[in-house]
């Protein structure tokens, strides 16, 4: 036992002289050049004598007090070397000189107790600080770990340990399956690279951003997904100069696609904030690619190639959809944008596509990811030792090897705040309550002291708000396609002039109408939705949105 | 090497540190490091030397040809190979030889003036 002790201690004053000799050789760096190409090396073997001549006594505060010798004498000679150097020392110089040494002396002398009670008053202050802040870590560790854990209880019917336990078993680490890696082959070759987990080589890294000048979708099908009308416009020559060369190569896509089982990219959820993720501009550019090429085929009339690509793109997203990250459900969601633009300009959908846009899904999927993400960002902290950005100037504490009580406080109150902010996202309704609104809400209820505040919990009301922005265009597409499916079983083969179930799931005020227009064409409305989603995302929803007479 | 016939008497008085630099050098070679202990030593560690003071001083002092670098090694068995050590030039020897006897004349004065009846001085018998 003592000789372990001893060991550390030697590990320790080890540490102490290996520092000191580096902080001294840099210091040393401010006398002139030719001075230090001479001296240099000597300097710091004597102050390394020096150094382990104290620490043989096992003592620290020696070192300190030698310290604060050296940057004494080290200041004085500095800015002797200088003033020799500028010109030779005459008797008036030489007298300046020793006055200069006899002052540093003096105060040396006479000064150097209040350098060591300085140093000692930093040091005991550093201390005080820590155990401090381990009091109080401890005490609302004490106070908190309990209802937080029983929270979750409520909450998931597991303790965050359990749930996350679960989870791993649920989706254990898995690697890139042959359908991804001839994917991102065919993906390559149509210009798009999937820079996850770090596959984007140096020589690709210029053209990341993708065949179409851009990091995300064209902004062709961008804009035409949000047009409000089910007119396609002509794509860009550039655009349809490049699927034409590409042709062979997108087929030979949709075909991999269609004869495969769905695409699997690496998951590892062990590793917490750096486990692999997807990489949101492949799969918007990929995702693009194809709405740009479905788009096309539908203005062509070439309906049966628009589904097959259709087809290809809801199975690239499975793969998004099926794994448990928050990011993942977010990468989805932001590819359903493209799917869905594109589905609304199409003619003859099956019936299957109903189903898969629909809410209920979506709301499951993205519960059980932020729950997952609570769980992350707490172990994150709590277990791995990420860097923490502090609100109040706790960095250097709670990412020294001190800090390891404060973290896992944060860990805590991450789990705390996550779950205040799953609560609201579960029981407020916010047809009413904009998440926004309710994010200041929960700003203010919670204490500025708590750490854990800063960690992103916001985020997940401020997904919820884009789940919901989503599914009222999902719900917009729903209605479009079961006005088209109404016309097409129609005999006269005109828009019908009842539609069924125009009752908005997102919000009981809210209610789908529609209007045949003089010229044949039948506008579908949403009435009433939450006045934060009109305001909030203006461009994005087109609540009114017209359907053109059928030729 | 220079300058070895100019008067000592030039370069006086010596600072406290040069004069402690060249009395440690007086009865044998030393490097850099045995010079801070000698003087620390023999003065109950009132007199601390740190290396950019010494080594400041050893360059003006080589400089002036009062000490220089020595090629030889006392005890090369016991000894860091890395480390240089300096003795005291003839010259040297003259500087510090006056500079005591000038110490020694102002001790003598103070002496005149019955300011120094109560001290003593080690090996002076009185």
């Amino acid at each position: 036992m003592l000789e372990v002790a001893g060991d550390c201690v030697m590990a320790l004053l080890e540490k102490i002289l290996v520092s000191s000799e580096r902080v001294y050789r840099w210091l040393v760096k401010i006398h002139p050049k030719e001075f230090r190409a001479e001296y240099e090396n000597e300097m710091v073997q004597n102050f390394r004598d020096l150094c382990r001549e104290q620490l043989d006594r096992v003592s620290s505060p020696r070192v300190l007090g030698l310290w604060s010798q050296t940057v004494l004498d080290l200041t004085a000679s500095a800015a002797i070397e200088h003033l020799r150097r500028r010109k030779p020392m005459n008797t008036l110089d030489q007298d300046l000189r020793w006055d200069l040494r006899y002052g540093v002396q003096m105060f040396c002398k006479h000064s150097l107790w209040l350098l060591k009670y300085a140093a000692l008053a930093l040091i005991g202050g550093a201390v005080a600080i820590v155990l401090a802040a381990w009091i109080w870590s401890g005490v609302r560790i004490w106070q908190k770990e309990k209802p937080v854990q029983q929270a979750w209880v409520e909450m998931t019917g597991k303790t965050p340990e359990g749930y996350f336990q679960t989870i791993l078993q649920q989706f254990p680490k898995t690697g890139m399956n042959e359908t991804a890696r001839q994917l991102e082959e065919l993906t390559t070759r149509l210009g798009i690279f999937n820079p996850m987990p770090n596959r984007l080589y140096d020589g690709q890294r210029k053209n990341f951003v993708g065949p179409f000048d851009t990091l995300d979708a064209p902004a062709y099908v961008v804009s035409q997904s949000r047009k409000p009308t089910d007119d396609i416009d002509e794509a860009p020559a550039k655009l349809q100069e490049y699927l034409k060369n590409h042709r062979a190569d997108l087929d030979a896509l949709y075909s991999l696609v269609q004869r495969s089982e769905v695409p699997c990219w690496e998951t590892d959820i062990a590793l917490l904030s750096r486990a692999p993720a997807p990489a949101v501009f492949y799969h918007r550019q990929l995702q693009g690619l194809i709405a740009l090429d479905i788009l096309e085929k539908t203005r062509k009339g070439e309906t049966a190639s628009a589904q097959v690509a259709l087809e290809a793109s809801w199975k690239i997203s499975q793969s998004l959809r099926e794994r448990p990250e928050f990011l993942s459900q977010m990468v989805a969601l932001s590819v359903l944008d493209l799917q869905t633009g594109a589905l609304r300009k199409m003619e003859h959908v099956p019936d299957i596509w109903q189903k898969r846009i629909g809410l209920a899904a979506w709301q499951e999927s993205f519960w059980r990811a932020m729950e997952l993400d609570a769980m992350v960002n707490s172990r994150d902290m709590s277990h791995v030792g990420a860097p923490v950005r502090s609100p109040r100037g706790f960095d250097l504490l709670i990412n020294s090897p001190f800090g390891k009580p404060l973290r896992r406080l944060v860990g805590i109150e991450i789990l705390e705040a996550s779950h205040e902010a799953l609560s609201v996202i579960r029981t407020r309704n916010f047809c009413v309550l904009s998440p926004q609104s309710a994010v200041e809400q929960l700003g203010e209820s919670r204490s500025t002291w708590s750490l854990g505040t800063q960690y992103g919990y916001t985020n997940y009301l401020r997904a919820w708000s884009a789940l919901m922005e989503a599914m009222t265009r999902v719900e917009l597409t729903a209605k479009i396609l079961q006005a088209k499916e109404a016309r097409s079983s129609a005999t006269a083969r005109d828009w019908p002039k009842q539609l069924e179930a125009m009752k908005s799931v997102l919000c009981p005020e809210a209610k789908w109408v529609h209007e045949i227009t003089p010229d044949g064409s039948i506008k579908l409305q949403c009435l009433n939705l939450p006045e934060w989603l009109r305001k909030e995302f203006p461009q994005s929803v087109p609540l009114i949105y017209s359907l053109r007479a059928k030729n | 090497m220079k300058q070895t016939k100019r008067d000592p008497e030039e370069l006086l008085p010596l600072s406290l540190s040069v004069f402690h630099i060249l009395l440690a050098l007086a009865d044998q070679e030393r490097h850099g490091y045995g010079i801070m202990k000698e003087t620390a030593a023999r003065t109950d560690g009132k007199v601390r030397l740190g290396p950019g003071i010494l080594y400041g001083n050893i360059k003006r002092l080589i400089e002036d040809g009062l000490i220089e670098k020595s090629q030889e090694r006392p005890d090369p068995e016991l000894d860091d190979e890395r480390r240089r050590y300096y003795r005291l030039t003839q010259f040297g020897q003259r500087v510090v030889v006056a500079e005591t006897r000038r110490l020694a004349s102002l001790i003598g004065m103070a002496r005149s003036k019955r300011l120094l009846r109560d001290v003593k001085f080690a090996g002076s018998g009185g």
